[in-house]
This record gives structure tokens, sequence and C-alpha cells, in this order.
């Protein structure tokens, strides 16, 4: 007999008592997994949205507002700045590539951004079928927007003022799809991309007659110097630039400049005291597993006395009946662990089915190595428990134990 | 064959027991007679290795017992040495076959079902071999505990009171068991008892003051 089986049927004889160490303990995992993999995934996101960016400039506001606007497409955008100006930071010496965005409709709730080319080579975009966009009304959409609005290169569609919802739609101008994106893995995924012309376009640049302009500064007139857009996306040439750049703009002009790396540092600490709560939290509902686990074999082990006297008799060791008792708290705890790490995922999982912002989308299937060092804790939270009742039993006297029935 | 030279134990308490040397030949079968508190359960759980004298020399087959390291001890009662309680207990988690096979693998040897069948079946016990201790009636667990007993077929097959919590036509089943038990395994048998109606059973008897 081995003695793994030994430990498994003593603790299935009790199944109450290991249904409840083994809840604790998964409730625990559970927790801290989902914790793990949530914080994991949002900062693998922050940075990969990011990656290339080392500034966004927009209309004065809350940087982070700007930045949660223009790099992960969250936020309402601060507003918008005049073209005249921003050209002249695309010319700075500093400026190794700067993309324009132009922001304000959507489709379904996919934000239509409009851009230029810079933009692809920014994020070092493929198509997957058709072409990039070119001529006005032209849209090449991300791959999630293909699957989930069941759009196809050569379908047409209008766009709707605003961010989130089909409120007023630009019936008088409609984008034909001309190419969907390779999947990225990042932001773009989730957007409808298009020249920043058919923005404009949308927005009355000529023709219009009896279209809505009721943001504020959007313009009705086709001159250039009137024109806007939301924001630009800034890559430095060199890193003296971080120290200088944002500076003069703050200074000099009547823009804003935000840095993503710094803001998204933010934001996480701001997210992360929640984070931490929660960690404490499960780290607490841990610790009262481990002492459950402890608890029940040390009452067992009262109970027992007499069968690890038994065993001793027929030859087993100090050392063996040692390492029974170390086992089961060992079983325990694994069978904890693995069912926490799997509810973890599960409800991860869940999370993100039911997850409205595909932006941030968390994904359940996905693991990473970090678990496993939940699983080490896990097994050593087992140790840690049954450590004690384990030295009890290897230096159990068993002569006075059966002396004594 | 068995032999002790001089043994002598001091409890913790102060109180010192000495103990008659005692010499036992192969396949003997002996009576161990003495009231409650003669030092009975001292002296067998001296002669089965669970507690090491103050003064004194235990052999079993030429093995000196207290000069082996615990783990050695441990494994040389599991292989040469057969107890029978009182109480006859088992492991509850672990069905009658289980804890037979408990007793092989603990003991340092293989598992054998036909040897476990074969035991079971000469105390007539064959057919509860999958049923779990509780299911059990007393007299039912003491034969099965006597199957462990035996299951390594030991030099020497201790039982300490096994009739003392049984009417006369029970002791006198257990008692017969034994017998042929260690007479089937070729055990040394020594029954450590204060019952009276046990002593016509044996003619070698050691007894305590």
């Amino acid at each position: 007999m081995s003695p793994f089986k030994i430990s498994w049927k003593n603790i299935w004889s009790k199944p109450l008592n290991a249904a409840l160490n083994i809840l604790l303990i998964a409730f625990g995992t559970a927790i801290l997994t989902v914790l793990l993999l949530a914080s994991t995934q949002i900062e693998d996101k922050l940075d990969k949205n990011s990656k290339d960016i080392d500034l966004v400039v927009g209309a004065k506001g809350s940087p982070l507002q700007l930045i949660l606007s223009s790099i992960y497409y969250i936020d309402f955008p601060t507003g918008n700045i005049p073209m005249k100006e921003a050209q002249k930071l695309m010319k700075n010496p500093f400026v190794k590539r700067a993309v324009p965005l132009a922001l304000g409709d959507n489709y379904n709730g996919v934000r239509i951004v409009g851009t230029d080319s810079n933009y692809i080579s920014l994020y070092g975009l493929k198509t997957e079928s058709g072409k990039f966009w070119q001529a006005d009304l032209e849209a090449t959409i991300g791959a999630n927007v293909a699957k989930e609005q069941n759009l196809k290169v050569g379908d047409t569609f209008f766009g709707g003022h605003g961010l989130t919802e089909m409120k007023d739609e630009h019936k008088d101008h409609a984008y034909k799809v001309v190419g969907i994106l390779a999947p990225q893995q990042n932001v773009t995924d989730n957007l409808i991309l298009t020249g920043i012309g058919s923005v404009w376009k949308m927005h009355g640049d000529e023709g219009e007659t009896d279209e809505h302009h009721d943001h504020e500064g959007e313009t009705d007139h086709a001159h250039d110097e009137d024109r806007e857009f939301t924001s630009l996306l800034i890559q430095y040439r060199s890193p003296m630039a971080v120290a200088m750049f944002p500076m003069m703009v703050n200074q000099t002009t009547n823009l804003q400049a935000a840095s993503p790396a710094q803001e998204s540092t933010r934001l996480f600490s701001l997210i992360g005291v929640g984070i931490d709560t929660l960690q404490w939290f499960a780290v607490l509902i841990m610790f009262i597993a481990a002492i459950s686990v402890f608890v029940n074999l040390y009452n067992s082990l009262k109970e027992r006395s007499y069968d690890l006297a038994i065993m001793r008799t027929l030859g087993a060791s100090k050392g063996k009946l040692f390492s029974l008792i170390i086992l089961e708290g060992l079983i325990l705890t694994l069978i904890g662990t693995i069912i926490g790490v799997v509810l973890g995922h599960s409800i991860l999982y869940l999370i993100g089915n039911y997850q409205e912002s595909s932006q941030a989308k968390m994904n359940g299937l996905l693991f990473i190595k970090e678990e496993f060092y939940l699983l080490v804790a896990g097994l050593f939270i087992g140790m840690v428990a049954s450590i004690i009742p384990a030295i009890q039993a290897y230096r159990s006297n068993i002569s006075k134990i059966l002396a004594k029935n | 064959m068995i032999s002790i030279t001089s043994v002598s134990h001091q409890y913790d308490t102060g109180q010192a027991i000495k103990f008659a040397d005692w010499q036992v030949n192969n396949s003997e079968q002996w009576l161990l007679l003495g009231q409650s508190g003669s030092g009975k359960t001292t002296l067998l759980h001296i002669l089965t290795g669970l507690l090491k004298p103050t003064a004194g020399e235990i052999k079993i087959n030429d093995t000196d017992l207290y000069t082996l390291s615990s783990k050695k001890l441990d494994e040389f009662r599991g292989q040469h040495i057969g107890i029978v309680f009182q109480k006859p207990h088992l492991i509850k988690s672990l069905n009658i076959t289980e804890n037979l096979m408990l007793a092989q693998s603990f003991a340092g040897l293989a598992t054998n079902k036909n040897r476990i069948e074969e035991v079971l079946a000469s105390l007539d016990m064959a057919h509860k071999k999958n049923a779990y201790p509780q299911e059990l009636s007393q007299g039912q667990l003491q034969r099965v505990t006597i199957a462990r007993a035996v299951i390594n077929k030991p030099t020497l097959l201790i039982a300490d009171e096994p009739t003392s919590s049984l009417d006369d036509k029970n002791a006198e089943a257990v008692l017969t068991l034994l017998k042929e038990q260690s007479e089937l395994n070729k055990a040394t048998l020594v029954v450590a008892t204060h019952d009276k109606r046990v002593k016509d059973v044996f003619n070698l008897t050691y007894s305590l003051a």
C-alpha cells in the first residue's frame, strides 16, 4: 500500500472536513489567481498599447483623460487642438514621428479614428485582407470589429456622432470598408481607422446643410487654419526630448503634453490600492485555510493516536508516520490550490465574456508562470500546517498509547 | 526462539520491576500469567520492541532487539512479531484486505493478495474481504486482527488479554483460533492474561508475581 493511498483514504474518511479545507484554500487561491491574471493582463495591455508612443499632445485638461482617450480609447477626449499649432509641433526637430488623431464618431460603439499613414507604421499594422484606407470615406477595420460587427471588405456603414451610441447618424456619407487588419493584440483590433479627411467631411467640411455640429471646437469651414485635430501621438527623435519637449509644449503653447508612461503608472497605482486590499484579503483567507488544515490534522491526530500506534506495531517507522501526516496536508492544499487556479481562470473567463469594453477585455485562458508560484505557495502552506501534527506523530510514545487502552 | 536475560524496568514514577529470565523455544505455546498491575503489559511491550527496558537483553532469533536502530526495530517487529490486542482495532478508512495489505507493506514486504485470501479463508473471513471495519461484528473484528497478526508468518505471535471481554464460548473460540493459527504459521505463541479460564489450555506458564 502506497503512503499516498493511506493518506488519501484517511482524508476522505471525513469528507466534510476535507471539503471545508479544500474550499478555503481554493477560495484564497482563486482570488489570488484572478488578481494575478487581471493585473498582469491590464499592465500588459497598458504597456503594449503605449509601446512606441512617447508623448500625447492634446487640449488642456486632465492628462490622464488625454492618455485614456488617445491611447486606450476609453475616456472622452479633452477637446480639440487647432491644426495650425499642431503642425508647428509636428515639425519640431525633437519629433521623429507625429500622428494626428481625429476622434468623435463611432459605429455601434466602435470608435472611428481619423488619422494618417503614420499611424500604420507607429503600430506596425498589417492588413489581413484588402488594403489600408487612402481616399476619404475609406475605412480599414480591426480584426475584432470585423468579427463582432460582421463587416467585410466592400461593406458600407454609417458613422454616428459621439463615442458610444448611434444617436445622430451621419447619413450623408457612408464609409466603405476597404481592408481588415490582421489581429494585433492591441487596441487597434477594436478600432475603425480612416483618413483624417473623412472625419472632417463627416463634420461638414464640404456641402453640409443640416448636420449637427453641436460640440465645441468643431469647425464648419473648409479652411486649413480652422481645421482641428483631437490629439497628436508623438515619437521622440532623441532621449534628450524627454526633458525638453513636454515642458516646451506646456509652457509655450495652449496645448497640453502627457506622457503615457507616467500616466499609466499613475493609473496603475490608483488601481493598485484596490488590488493590494484584495490581495491581503486573499492572503488572509489562505492563512485561515492553513489554520483550518492544521486544526483538522491536529484534532484527527488525537483520535488517530491509537491508529498510528497500531501502524507502528505493524512495522511502520516514526519517519513513515511523519510523512503520512505531511502527505495529508500536502494533498489537501494541493487539491485546493489546483481547484483555486482553475476557479480563478473560469471567473476571469466569465468576466471577459460579460465585459463590454472590448479594449480591456480579460482572457481567462491565458496561463502565466507566476501561477506556478501559487502552487508552490499552496504546498508550502500544506507543509507548514501539517508539520506540528507530523512532529507529534513522530514523537508519540506508542507503548503509553497502547497501554492506556 | 526467544530469550529474556536479566531484564528490569523502571517506570517514570520511579517504581522498578524485575523480570525472571525466560527461554522460549520455537513453536511452543506459553501462557503469561499475572494480575493487572503486575507488569504484564510492560513485559509484552519490552518483548515486542515497543518499550526499551532500563536493563537487560531480549533476543528473538538471535537478534538482540534493542541494539537495532529505531527504524530497523520497527521493520523487525513488522516481519517477525504479530500482536493481537485486547480490543480489536483496525484502520477505519481502509477495508479488510487493505488493512492486511497495510501490515504487509509496513513490514517492508511485498503485498501478496494470495496470502491475504489464504489467511482470511483459514479464519473463515474470506467473504468479508472487501468490508470496512465498521460493518463487522466484534467477533469478526477479532478474527481479522488475528489474521493481521499472522499475515507475515511471524516467529512470535503475542496476544494481550485476548479473552478478557468475551464470554466463555467466545473466549474458547478465540484461544482455539490463536493456537490453530500459531501452529499453521509455525509461530511461537505467547498469551498474556489474568483470565483463569485460559489456564487449562496451556501447559507452559510464565508467572509474574
